[in-house]
C-alpha cells in the first residue's frame, strides 16, 4: 500500500482552459501520488473530458503547468505525453474501425521487434477473452467488446498513469466485474489510475481519492466518504435546496463517517447488500448516468 | 500632398474594384448556402457559373437577346438543373464525411468543364452588349461594370430580404442552424436542400452572366472564380452572408490594387495569395465548422 | 463470440506464386520494346506514368486520408525544372528528371508542414489553390520558363531509354507503396487516416508520419513530370499544371482501389488504356470521363476494384493488396 508521502506522480497547477467565452477548466490544481485509483466526478459539464483533454494532450491550456514525471508537459502533443508513459481511453471508444483488432493493437506498439509485439498484443486480447476477434475489422465488434479492447490497446504503449474515460458508461455488470478486476490487477502492477464515470457506486467503492470537480474548478478532494459528506459536493450536484434535501447520505459499508484509505475486496464485494434508502450518490448516479451530449466543446 | 490626378486614380481603382466585388459576392453567397444547409462544399460551383455564362453567351451571339434578360433564363435554367443535380447526385452524399461530396463536385466539376470544351471549345468568348463609360462625381466607371453592379446588388438585396422574411427563407435559415431540429419542427429538409442547391446554382448563374459582361468566358473560368469563391468565404468566415459579402468587395478591390499597381496577371494570383495565406495562417477551426 | 467464418478467397496465391507472378509480368514488360511496334511503346510508357502518379498520390492520399487535389502541381514543377536543366544548363535528361524529383520532395518538405495542418477539405482545396500558383508562376516568370511560350527541348530518336526511365519509376513507386503499407509505417498512416487525434493518443507521432508520406508522394510526380517533358519534347504551363492530370490520377487511383497497394495500379492501367484507346475520337474527352467515373465510382463502389473484390470473396482481405 502506498505511503501517504510519495511524490506526486501527475501534478496540475493552476490549469486554465477556455472555448470563447465558456470556462471549461478554471483554475485548477491538484496532485496524484502514485500506486492508487483516483476518482474524478463533477456534474455533467463540469469540464471532466476537458481535463483528460489537456493531460492527454488533445487540447492545449489556456495557462498552468501539467508535471507529469517531473516535466511540464502542458500543450505537448499526445504522442510525447504518451510516450512519456500516460495514457488515456475516450468515453466513446475511438478504436481503428477500418482495422483489425490485432492491428488496433500493434499500431500503439511501442517495441520495435514485431515478434515481441505480437505477443504482447496477443497476450492483452487474450486477457480480455476476445481472441477469437483477433482478425475482425474493429468496427464490428460490440460497444462493450470495443471498450475493452480500447482499453487492451492503450496498455500496449505501456503507460504508467492511466485515465479512464467512463469506462463503466454503458456496460454490463459483468464486463464491470472484468474491467474492476483488470485495474486491481494493474494497479498491483505499478500502475496509477485517473477514473472518472457517472456510476457512482463503483467510483466510491474502487477509488481511493476523489476529486471533486465544478465548473472546471476543483471543490473537494479525499477519500469517498468524506466527498460524499462533503457540503460543497452536495451543493454542486444537488443545489442548495437543503430543504427538499434527501437523508445523510448513507455512508458505505466498511467505516462510519470519516474512513480514509481503500475499501477492502471484501467490503466492495458487499455493495450488493447495500441497505436502507439510496443515498444521494447512488440516486446521483442514477441521473447522471445520461450521457452528456458529446461535441459541445470536445473537437 | 498627394497629387489630385493620383488620387482620382486610386478612387477610380477602389470603385471598379467594389463594382466587380458585388458580383463575386453573388457567387460567394450561394456557396455559403450551399455549404450552411446540406454541409457540401460544391467545387462545381464555379463550373455552374460558366454555364450561366455561356447561356447568356449563346442568348445574346444567336438571338441578341440583352444580357438583361438572359440574366433571368440563366437564372432560372441553372435553379431547374441544380436541383435536379442535387436530387439525383448530391442528395446521396448529404451526411456523409465532407470528403466525400468534396470528391464528388470535383468529378462533376471535370465532367461540365470537359463537356463545355467539348461542345465549345476552348476559344475566349465575349459578350460586348454594353460599352462605354460613365461619368460620376467626376470618376469614369465602366458602364458594363456600373450594370453589373446595379443587378448584382439588387439580387443581393432580394436575397437578404427573402431569407430574413420569406417562410422558406426562414426555412433554409433554420435547416443551415440545425437540420434536425428543423426537420421536427416540420421542415421539409430534404425539398429544402434540393431548393437551396437549385438557389445556390441560380445566383451562380446569375454571377456567370454578368462576369460574362465584363470578362471573356471560356470553359475553365469556372475554376478561377471557384478559388475566388473560396478565398472570400474563407475571409468572410464561412456561413455568414454579411461576411461574404465584404470579403467580395474587399477582394474586387484588392485585385484592383493590383492590377494598378503591378500586372493583371499578378492580380490573378490575389485571390490565391489570399486563400492560401488565410488557410496556412489559421488551419485549426476556422469558422467553428460543425461537422 | 466465434469469429465469424469467411470462404476463403477464391484467387488467394500464395507468397511464391505472387512473385512469380509479379516477376512475370515485370518480364513481359522489359521484353516488349522489342517485339512491340513504337505506338504500344509510347502507350505503354504514358501507362506507366499514369501508374506512377496514381501510386505516389495513393501513398499521401489513399493511406493518411489527406486527399490533395494539387498532384499536378508537382508534375508541372518537376517538368520544368527538369526542362530548364536540360535546355539551360544541358544536364543529362536522365539526371534532370531526378533532379525535378528532389526539387519536388524539397517543395513538399517545405509546405507539408503548413499544408498538412489543415482539414480535409481545406488541404484539398489549398493544394488545389497551390498548384494553380504553380501554373501562374510558370507563366508569369518568364525569364526562366518562357512563359506562355512554354519550352522547347531537343527531340529524342529513342523510344527505349524513356520507356524503361518510367518503368522503373512506375516500378519504384509501387514497390515504395508496398513496403510501406506491410511496414508499422503504414499501418500507422492508417490510424491517421481512420481517426486521427486517437492515432496521436496511442503514440504515433501524427506530424512526422504525415510529412513523411508528404514528401514521397511529391518526389515521384516530379519525376514523372520531368520524363514526361524529355519524351514529348514540349511543354507549357496549361499542359504541365492542368488540374484535369489531378483528377485523372484521383480517377485512377479510386477506381482500383485507393488505401490498397495493386489498387492503383490496376485502376491506372485500365482506365488510361480505355482513354488513350478512345481518345482518338474526342479531344478533350477526359476530364468528362475521369470526372464522371469519379462520380460513379463514389456512389456506386468507394473502395474501388480491390475492395469489390474482397467483399465478394475473390481476392484475400490482406493488406498487403
Amino acid at each position: 500500500m502506498a505511503s501517504a508521502d510519495d511524490a506526486p506522480i501527475l501534478a496540475v497547477r493552476g490549469l486554465t482552459r477556455r472555448f470563447g467565452g465558456v470556462i471549461a477548466v478554471d483554475d485548477c490544481s491538484f496532485a496524484l501520488t502514485p500506486h492508487r485509483v483516483w476518482g474524478l466526478i463533477g456534474p455533467n459539464g463540469s469540464g471532466k473530458t476537458t481535463l483528460f483533454n489537456l493531460l492527454s494532450g488533445v487540447l492545449a491550456p489556456n495557462a498552468g503547468q501539467i508535471v507529469f514525471k517531473g516535466q511540464n508537459v502542458a500543450g505537448w502533443p499526445s504522442h510525447r505525453i504518451t510516450a512519456l508513459g500516460l495514457g488515456r481511453t475516450f468515453q466513446i471508444t475511438r478504436l481503428f474501425h477500418g482495422m483489425t483488432v490485432l492491428e488496433n493493437m500493434r499500431v500503439a506498439a511501442r517495441a520495435a521487434d514485431p515478434a515481441r509485439v505480437a505477443a504482447r498484443a496477443d497476450e492483452l486480447i487474450e486477457f480480455v477473452g476476445l481472441n477469437a476477434l483477433r482478425d475482425e475489422y474493429a468496427g464490428n465488434l460490440s460497444y462493450g467488446q470495443q471498450k475493452l479492447i480500447e482499453f487492451m490497446r492503450i496498455l500496449m504503449t505501456e503507460p504508467d498513469v492511466i485515465l479512464l474515460d467512463e469506462p463503466f458508461a454503458g456496460v454490463n455488470p459483468v464486463m464491470e466485474n472484468k474491467l474492476v478486476d483488470l485495474i486491481h490487477t494493474l494497479l498491483a502492477q505499478g500502475k496509477t489510475f485517473l477514473i472518472t464515470d457517472h456510476e457512482m457506486r463503483l467510483v466510491m467503492s474502487l477509488c481511493e481519492r476523489v476529486l471533486v470537480l465544478d465548473y472546471g474548478h476543483l471543490i473537494a478532494e479525499g477519500p469517498p466518504a468524506a466527498i460524499q459528506a462533503d457540503e460543497r459536493v452536495i451543493e454542486a450536484y444537488f443545489g442548495r435546496r437543503r430543504s427538499a434535501a434527501p437523508s445523510p447520505p448513507t455512508p458505505l459499508p466498511g467505516g462510519e463517517g470519516s474512513s480514509s484509505g481503500p475499501l477492502s475486496q471484501g467490503e466492495r464485494a458487499g455493495d450488493e447488500g447495500i441497505r436502507g434508502p439510496l443515498s444521494p450518490w447512488e440516486r446521483a448516479g442514477g441521473e447522471g448516468a445520461s450521457r452528456p451530449p458529446s461535441g459541445s466543446r470536445e473537437e | 500632398m498627394v497629387p489630385e490626378a493620383t488620387l482620382t486614380v486610386l478612387a477610380q481603382v477602389i470603385i471598379s474594384g467594389i463594382l466587380l466585388g458585388a458580383v463575386y459576392a453573388l457567387l460567394a453567397i450561394g456557396l455559403n448556402l450551399i455549404f450552411g444547409v446540406m454541409r457540401v462544399i460544391n467545387v462545381a460551383h464555379g463550373d455552374l457559373m460558366m454555364l450561366g455564362a455561356y447561356t447568356t453567351f449563346w442568348l445574346f451571339t444567336l438571338w441578341g437577346v440583352s444580357p438583361l434578360i438572359s440574366l433571368l433564363v440563366a437564372m432560372g435554367l441553372m435553379f431547374a438543373f441544380g436541383a435536379l443535380l442535387q436530387r439525383v447526385v448530391v442528395e446521396r452524399v448529404v451526411g456523409q464525411p465532407l470528403l466525400v461530396s468534396l470528391l464528388l463536385t470535383f468529378g462533376l466539376s471535370s465532367f461540365l468543364t470537359g463537356s463545355a470544351l467539348n461542345l465549345w471549345t476552348a476559344n475566349y468568348r465575349s459578350v460586348p452588349a454594353f460599352t462605354g463609360s460613365l461619368e460620376m462625381a467626376g470618376l469614369a466607371l465602366a458602364v458594363p461594370r456600373v450594370i453589373a453592379f446595379v443587378v448584382a446588388l439588387a439580387i443581393t438585396i432580394a436575397l437578404y430580404l427573402f431569407l430574413k422574411y420569406a417562410r422558406i427563407g426562414k426555412a433554409i435559415r433554420a435547416t443551415s442552424q440545425n437540420a434536425e431540429v428543423a426537420l421536427v419542427c416540420g421542415v421539409d429538409v430534404a425539398r429544402i436542400r434540393v431548393l437551396t442547391f437549385g438557389l445556390g446554382t441560380a445566383l451562380a448563374a446569375a454571377a456567370g452572366s454578368l462576369l460574362a459582361v465584363m470578362y471573356t468566358v471560356y470553359p475553365e473560368m469556372g475554376r478561377t472564380f471557384l478559388l475566388k469563391a473560396f478565398a472570400i468565404i474563407v475571409l468572410g468566415g464561412l456561413g455568414s452572408f454579411g461576411g461574404a459579402f465584404l470579403g467580395a468587395l474587399a477582394l474586387g478591390v484588392a485585385e484592383a490594387l493590383a492590377a494598378y499597381v503591378w500586372t493583371a496577371q499578378i492580380a490573378e494570383a490575389v485571390a490565391y495569395a489570399l486563400l492560401i495565406g488565410v488557410l496556412l495562417a489559421r488551419p485549426s477551426g476556422l469558422f467553428g465548422i460543425r461537422e | 463470440m466465434s469469429a465469424i467464418k469467411l470462404q476463403p478467397p477464391r484467387l488467394a496465391l500464395s507468397p511464391r506464386q505472387a512473385t512469380l507472378l509479379l516477376a512475370g509480368v515485370l518480364l513481359v514488360c522489359l521484353a516488349l520494346p522489342f517485339v512491340a511496334s513504337a505506338y504500344v511503346v509510347s502507350l505503354l510508357f504514358l501507362l506507366f506514368m499514369w501508374v506512377a502518379l496514381a501510386s505516389s498520390w495513393n501513398l499521401l492520399s489513399g493511406y493518411t486520408g489527406y486527399v490533395s487535389f494539387g498532384h499536378a502541381g508537382f508534375f508541372g514543377v518537376g517538368a520544368y525544372a527538369a526542362a530548364i536543366l536540360i535546355w539551360r544548363l544541358q544536364w543529362e535528361w536522365w539526371l534532370a528528371c531526378l533532379a525535378g524529383g528532389v526539387v519536388c520532395a524539397a517543395l513538399g518538405a517545405a509546405i507539408g508542414g503548413p499544408a498538412l495542418r489543415l482539414r480535409g477539405p481545406y488541404f484539398a482545396i489549398a493544394l488545389l489553390g497551390l498548384s494553380e500558383v504553380g501554373r501562374i508562376v510558370a507563366v508569369v516568370w518568364e525569364p526562366l520558363t518562357r512563359g506562355g511560350l512554354g519550352i522547347s527541348l531537343p527531340p529524342t530518336a529513342e523510344l527505349l531509354p524513356d520507356y524503361y526511365a518510367m518503368l522503373a519509376l512506375a516500378v519504384a513507386a509501387t514497390a515504395l507503396v508496398y513496403w510501406i503499407a506491410n511496414s508499422k509505417i503504414g499501418l500507422r498512416l492508417l490510424a491517421i487516416r481512420e481517426d486521427e487525434t486517437a492515432a496521436e493518443v496511442v503514440g504515433v507521432p501524427t506530424t512526422r508520419y504525415k510529412l513523411l508520406a508528404f514528401i514521397l508522394s511529391a518526389f515521384f510526380p516530379g519525376v514523372a513530370g520531368g520524363l514526361y517533358a524529355w519524351h514529348v519534347s514540349y511543354i507549357d504551363p496549361g499542359a504541365v499544371f492542368a488540374v484535369s492530370i489531378s483528377v485523372r490520377t484521383i480517377a485512377s487511383a479510386m477506381f482500383g482501389g485507393a488505401g490498397t497497394v495493386f489498387g492503383p495500379v490496376a485502376g491506372a492501367l485500365l482506365l488510361n488504356l480505355l482513354a488513350e484507346v478512345l481518345w482518338v475520337r474526342y479531344p478533350f474527352f477526359h476530364p468528362v470521363l475521369f470526372g464522371g467515373l469519379i462520380i460513379v465510382i463514389l456512389l456506386v463502389m468507394p473502395g474501388g476494384i480491390v475492395a469489390v473484390l474482397q467483399q465478394r470473396g475473390v481476392l484475400p482481405r490482406s493488406r498487403r493488396l
